[in-house]
């Protein structure tokens, strides 16, 4: 499996700050895609549906987040603690660097286009939920057909010079979809001036970066961050299958080349010990009959 | 005279027989989904004409529907294998034939020393101290510690691959099913290679030869690797005789 260098390629950075919470994102993924409507259903949370579906490859997840807020009004300043503040976060899958669906696959049915945008093609998939299992942040999902759907990063979009559907019909400037170049240099400038910022540095096992990297003031992302994204972006039991898939399957190999000599060097032994055997029968049976003679 | 001796029943050579079929299909499905990218040439030819059957392009589809097929006897053959396993060590259990254990019965240190010489007897050729020789069983301690390291991967894959197809995972409950599965596998991978060194060594041909005839060892074979296992038969037979 080969990706583009995490440095090269394309990348989406969210403001989250800026959203609104409008949900038009949601709507144009579903339209561009052509996914039918998800069931949705009354819940303690504005989130519909409440997790992303085979139907439903982004989802405004909203926050509920209390914190200390700071109302000033002609001079006169009104602290508020444990104010209630909701924090809508677009969310869609990360498109990871190195991405370990991608390699989780059997089938290779998971493409990653030379932009970097990481596709599950649906012909090819077997439904065997590997990429489900080595996703740390819970994207593929299993469809009524049995076959797994997750964002394609509107690929047939970008390449064709467009921007994703969700990107353009933002109208609250929340998406800068650029370069991954510009796009780390623009989320450093916002880390530098205060911001959180998620997917710039995270584990290894995604490939240190994704392609969707989120920014957010820095008080409402230490709950709101911590809500939506993984401690650590790793699936630890998948990380250790991989590892143990590249020392055993080599290991294997050699043991069993080691395994073939053992087993060619007792059948050399025997053959000489039974020559030795049938040279010391001859030789006694032709004593024996020298002997008689 | 010729003089064999019964050294593997028909039941266990049927079950054995039954094992090696199960047991190669299950890792030829299995590898090929564990690693596509070493073992996608088994599935290829599979794939290929059956591809454009269900409407892909033989260039893109046939390693898919490979690996569907593949797949599907994976988990077809998977509970057959496991029901085998379970009738056949209920049976072990209930007419009390696990005798392969019986070597671990010994002390510690007289099993280490028994397992030394007969590592340095099969892979380098080293003749066996008397002792030992005179008092090896119908399995030795190699056999013993074998049996365990295959039980246990037999338990690792049957319990994570029943967990898998019978139970409604979460993903990290299947990944964690998923782990321990490729765990239990390359045990089983070893035990095989251990197995197979064993079987195909020269000493031990007539075995090989009975496993898949019928049963029979000639009497000193049997006295020369299983003297004291022979020394009980003869015993019992010649107590019998007398009774």
């Amino acid at each position: 499996m080969e990706f583009p260098s995490r440095d090269s390629g394309i990348a989406v950075l969210v403001n989250v700050d800026n959203c609104i919470g409008c949900r038009a994102c949601q709507v144009a993924c579903q339209t561009w895609n052509g996914r039918s409507p998800p069931q949705t259903s009354f819940s303690p949370t504005f989130t519909n549906p409440p997790s992303l579906r085979a139907d439903a490859w982004k989802v405004v997840v909203f926050h509920e987040i209390t914190r200390e807020k700071v109302l000033s009004f002609e001079g006169s300043t009104v602290k508020i603690s444990n104010a209630v503040d909701v924090v809508p976060i677009p969310y869609n899958c990360l498109h990871c660097a190195t991405a370990p669906c991608a390699r989780a696959c059997p089938v290779g049915a998971i493409k990653v286009s030379p932009e970097g945008a990481v596709v599950i093609e649906a012909s090819e998939c077997i439904g065997c939920g590997y990429c489900a299992d080595a996703c740390p942040y819970d994207v593929p999902k299993s469809g009524s057909d049995g076959k797994y759907y997750k964002c394609t990063f509107c690929v047939d979009r970008i390449q064709n010079g467009k921007a994703p559907a969700c990107v353009e019909v933002c109208p609250a400037n929340v998406f800068t979809f650029t370069s991954m170049e510009k796009a780390v240099k623009l989320a450093n400038d916002m880390r530098a001036s205060g911001k959180a910022v998620y997917g710039l540095d995270v584990d290894n096992y995604v490939g240190g970066r994704v392609r969707w990297i989120f920014a957010l003031s820095g008080d409402k992302a230490s709950t709101a961050f911590a809500k939506q994204f993984p401690e650590k972006a790793v699936v630890r039991t998948e990380s250790i299958r991989e590892a143990l898939k590249s020392i055993s399957i080599p290991g294997v190999g050699v043991i069993a080349a080691a395994v073939f000599a053992l087993g060619v060097v007792a059948w050399r032994r025997e053959r000489i010990r039974r020559i030795r055997d049938n040279g010391k029968h001859k030789k006694e049976s032709k004593n024996s009959s020298d002997k008689g003679a | 005279m010729s003089s064999d001796i019964e050294i593997l029943s028909f039941g266990t050579r049927i079950a054995h027989t039954l094992q090696l079929i199960f047991f190669t299909l299950l890792v030829l499905t299995g590898i090929v989904l564990l690693s596509m990218e070493t073992f996608a040439w088994i599935i290829y030819p599979i794939g290929v004409p059956l591809a454009p059957i269900v409407g892909l392009s033989q260039e893109t589809g046939a390693i898919t529907v490979g690996a569907e097929v593949a797949r599907a006897i994976h988990r077809f053959i998977g509970p057959l294998w496991g029901a085998l396993l379970i009738v056949y060590g209920l049976y072990l259990v209930i007419t009390r034939k696990i005798f392969v254990f019986e070597p671990l019965r010994r002390p510690l240190r007289d099993q280490i020393r028994e397992a030394i010489a007969l590592s340095n007897h099969y892979a380098l050729g080293k003749p066996l101290p008397r002792d030992i020789e005179e008092n090896l069983d119908r399995h030795n301690v190699l056999v013993a510690y074998l049996t365990i390291l295959l039980v246990v991967s037999f338990i690792l894959v049957g319990g994570s691959g029943a967990a898998i197809i019978y139970l409604n995972l979460t993903p990290d409950q299947h990944s964690l099913m998923l782990l321990l599965h490729d765990i239990g596998f390359y045990l089983s991978i070893l035990f095989t290679l251990a197995h197979i060194f064993a079987v195909a060594h020269p000493a031990n041909v007539p075995l090989l030869k009975a496993m898949f005839t019928n049963g029979m060892v000639s009497l000193e074979w049997a006295e020369k690797h299983m003297p004291r296992h022979i020394r009980r038969i003869l015993g019992r037979t010649r107590t019998e005789a007398r009774e």
